[in-house]
């Protein structure tokens, strides 16, 4: 299924503007727009902010487990961010033939500068542990019986979204050496 | 607060203003999300929020309202300034001008197809490159029009963490602020930017009325009542001067609990009125039958209205200057 939800990699520059895409997709069209509004709405009816017709509750609860499907959406991003956004790439399009030695060298040669100056690694790995986080407090609002612990896991689920949306928007989009 | 005088905010949002077949959840998370209520009429209300902070319509920005598969939404720029003009110059008489506006930047345009259905929302099209550019974001086409037509009306932009370009950019054309959806603390955050931008009513109903210079005097004063300490208020007898130094004490967050004591000076003499000030003991004059600590030490933690307050400053300047000075 994770494979099914990625998009196609077609050549490197449309490949960078897709994959650019589906981090806005990912985080203005689905967090911000819809997952975390429904997070909110389910805390204020559930801390007796308002009160709520059951359908709409339902309705709540089906949008927030909507992680299960679309959480992975961030580990997705992230495998695919250094494939794409490496400057490897730019080694494959070099017009000369290279010998096949040598040209792997150079493209281990810039992947390795790249992520030195960047701190690529680093930056893909926050992505991560962020999802885990947030996937931990989901797991843990799902398996909650009482009310209380529900908003506690629910408001770790927001706040590691947050996380998760910023360490997202500090991969750099450009692959500068 | 009555809720009549809650401020009346527009929020123009592609996700939030669609219409839907039922009801529109996004809408309706996004109203718990801020504490506001919805008065849109186009849907059943399925939340009641116990102390909103505003009344909200909500607009599309977009043609049709209502989309299904296979229709074509557009951006419409002329319908939604006709929806901000009428509830602006164009309003019901009594009905107050819309208080603030709230702007989605993104507006996801082109066809509605069953795929961008299942992404993205009943009667969402799955979006056309131009609209992810930020230098053609159909909300700053918006904004540089609403600025330009109504200048006083404050824009709040409705958006996740805008790029640096856009940021400038909004804050170039006028917006006073960012709410970033989702965030934690949103409906604080509106609270805060009502308090200090919006066009509202006085909810106490005291100062009556909803003229929109009416209105920008009540922020004025709203905005006074947080950063100053003192203030001279200029107007001709019986235009409310009193009434508007209520109003800042009400608003003034550091002051509301005190006490609001007010000297009519017009009524006093000379020293009547610097005994009405600072204090005088028993006896100290014929009609001084017992202690008085004077308006200043009661004022204490509250304000001092001082009506007509410049009449007697020509002969208590000293005192009067030491006084304010020292406080």
């Amino acid at each position: 299924m994770r494979r099914a939800l990625r998009a196609p990699l077609h050549e490197d520059a449309g490949a960078a503007i897709m994959w650019r895409r589906r981090v806005a997709e990912f985080t203005h069209d689905w967090l911000r727009n819809r997952f975390l509004p429904r997070v909110h709405a389910w805390i204020a009816i559930t801390g007796a902010d308002a009160e709520a017709r059951p359908n709409l509750v339902e309705t709540l609860v089906a949008g927030i487990r909507e992680w299960d499907v679309r959480g992975d959406e961030a580990l997705m991003l992230s495998e695919d961010y250094c494939e794409i956004m490496s400057p490897r790439r730019f080694i494959d399009d070099v017009a000369i033939h290279l010998p096949s030695d040598v040209g792997e060298f150079l493209r281990r040669t810039a992947f390795a500068c790249w992520n030195a100056r960047h701190r690529i690694d680093s930056r893909v790995e926050h992505v991560r542990s962020a999802h885990a986080r947030v996937d931990t407090n989901f797991r843990r609002w799902n398996a909650s019986a009482r009310a209380h612990e529900a908003v506690i896991a629910l408001n770790g689920v927001a706040s590691e979204c947050e996380a998760l949306i910023a360490a997202l928007s500090a991969l750099p989009t450009t692959a500068r050496l | 607060m009555k809720a009549g005088a809650l401020p009346r905010i527009l929020v123009i949002d592609d996700v939030y203003g669609r219409q839907v077949s039922g009801a529109n959840t996004d809408r309706s998370a996004i109203c718990l999300q801020l504490m506001i209520e919805d008065m849109t009429s186009d849907q059943t209300a399925d939340a009641v929020i116990h102390q909103p902070i505003a009344q909200a319509v909500f607009c599309r920005g977009q043609r049709p309202a209502r989309a299904v598969v296979g229709d074509l939404v557009e951006n419409d720029l002329q319908g939604t300034l006709e929806l901000i003009d009428s509830g602006w110059h164009g309003r019901q008489p009594g009905t107050a001008p819309w208080a603030l506006v709230l702007l989605d930047l993104r507006f996801k345009s082109g066809r509605v197809t069953p795929e961008s259905e299942a992404r993205f929302g009943e009667g969402v099209p799955g979006g056309r490159e131009e609209d992810v550019d930020s230098s053609t974001f159909f909300g700053l086409r918006l904004l540089e029009e609403i600025q330009r037509r109504h200048p006083q009306l404050p824009v709040v932009v409705l958006s996740d963490a805008p790029r640096e370009t856009v940021s400038q950019r909004s804050t170039v054309l006028g917006a006073v602020a960012f709410l970033s959806k989702g965030q934690a603390s949103a409906a604080e955050k509106l609270g805060e930017y009502l308090r200090h931008h919006a066009l509202v009513p006085d909810p106490t109903g005291k100062i009556a009325g909803n003229s929109i210079s009416l209105l920008i005097a009540l922020r004025s004063a709203r905005r006074a009542a947080l950063g100053v300490e003192s203030l001279l208020i200029r107007g001709e007898r019986g235009t409310g001067k009193e009434s508007l130094a209520r109003y800042i004490h009400c608003n003034d967050p550091r002051r509301a609990s005190g006490p609001f004591i007010s000297v009519d000076s017009g009524t006093l003499t000379a020293d009547l009125y610097a005994s009405e000030l600072f204090g005088h003991v028993r006896g100290a004059f014929t009609s001084a039958i017992a202690d008085s600590k004077g308006a200043i030490v009661e004022a204490q933690h509250g304000i001092l209205f001082l009506d007509e307050g410049l009449r007697h400053v020509g002969r208590r300047e000293n005192q009067a200057r030491r006084t304010l000075h020292g406080r």
